[in-house]
């Protein structure tokens, strides 16, 4: 007894391009073998296509990432939160941590970290590729892309990495050392000792105090302020 | 647009063309304190300091040991002292400059060698005790 009916798409004609035997096959079929020669016959190509240009796709949407214990390089999916390494086993923290309150724990991720104004790093390392901040930081922050001050932030131990942007209407004060290659400061920044390896910024209405600035290219514009001590950097010194 | 110096200089008055951008040039070394009366560049030793309303050029052979003033102040040689500008202070690519800085605007451009303490501001604009005529 049949419970059911499923009605099948009705076959077409298919030719085989070896030995031109001509045979009924269903058209959604990728492919069918010759009855006759046993030659493979493609009904389909763009299933294919579709896979070929999927694998591109998920190959363009990976990243190399270093494992933060050992430094092996991986070649990791871009939408990836975690990852073990390969290696050594360590999990590789790869997600963004958006922080809006005292948090005791280390993060060092290859994703981005979002402090609130209430928001405070109190663990022993904070390292990331992007970080905004607005509240405070104990350790020193690391940052390998982009450092951008939104608030009034204080820094116990610095920071360091390719660029620190200071916000309009922002403050900065930083105990330790600030080590950057390139600073653009709009609001206010108040340091101890600040170390620029290519060009330090101040805009109209914005400014700088500091025990010790060094640079090797500082531009202050007309309503800015610069008032430290102040060294530059040559190549040479950049250098060693 | 005709600057000055070309409209001298085109109608043959190429020595007053040459005094007039450069204000102290091709003397060995100077001793004592310099007012300078006109925008210009400066490129010669100088044990002394240089008092200008206007903006002033020190050169890439100038070498001053003293205060300077003055306008827009670029330097470009070498200079130990005090520097004090009403505007912007630019020390150029290959300028050695060991001075307290007091200005507006401030400009370091790399390769220069620079140390010392730096005001830059409106502040530092009350600090300045140079007061500075024009003359007419």
């Amino acid at each position: 007894m049949r419970l059911f009916t499923k009605k099948l798409p009705p076959k077409e004609l298919v030719t085989c391009p070896s030995c031109g035997h001509e045979q009924k096959d269903y058209p959604s079929a990728n492919a069918t073998f010759c009855h006759r020669c046993g030659t493979r016959i493609l009904l389909q190509e763009k299933p294919r296509r579709q896979a070929v240009r999927k694998q591109v796709e998920l190959k363009a949407r990976r990243r190399m990432v270093a494992c933060l214990h050992c430094g092996r390089e991986m070649r990791i999916h871009e939408e990836a939160q975690k990852w073990q390494c390969t290696s050594c086993s360590a999990y590789v923290d790869l997600a963004n941590h958006d922080i809006q309150r005292e948090h005791t724990a280390s993060i060092q991720t290859y994703g981005d970290i979002v402090v609130g104004a209430k928001g405070v790093l109190a663990g022993a390392k904070a390292e990331a590729e992007n970080i905004r901040m607005a509240g405070r930081a104990m350790p020193r922050v690391v940052c390998r892309k982009c450092l951008v001050i939104e608030g009034t932030v204080k820094l116990a131990a610095g920071a360091e990495g390719p660029l620190l942007q200071v916000l309009e209407n922002t403050s900065l004060g930083a105990e330790g050392l600030l080590e950057f290659e390139m600073m653009e400061v709009k609001g206010q920044v108040q340091g101890k000792q600040v170390k620029v390896l290519g060009s330090l910024e101040i805009f109209p209405g914005a400014s700088l105090q500091a025990d010790q600035i060094s640079a090797r290219r500082i531009l202050v514009h007309p309503l800015g302020k610069l008032l430290g001590y102040v060294q530059s950097l040559t190549a040479a010194e950049i250098v060693t | 647009m005709w600057s000055a110096d070309k409209l001298l200089s085109a109608v043959g008055l190429q020595k007053l063309a040459d005094k007039r951008r450069k204000l102290v040039s091709g003397y060995p070394e100077l001793h004592g304190d310099m007012v300078l009366r006109a925008p210009g560049s400066f490129d010669a030793r100088l044990r002394g300091g240089i008092s200008s309303a206007y903006d002033l050029q020190l050169s890439s052979q100038a070498e001053v040991t003293g205060p300077v003033t003055g306008n827009d102040v670029v330097v470009a040689g070498q200079l130990q002292g005090d520097l004090t500008a009403t505007g912007w202070v630019r020390l150029k690519e290959k300028s050695r400059v060991e001075a307290k800085i007091k200005g507006q605007a401030f400009e370091l451009e790399p390769g220069a060698v620079f140390r010392g303490a730096v005001a830059i501001g409106s502040d530092s604009a009350e600090q300045l005790n140079v007061k500075l005529k024009r003359s007419a």
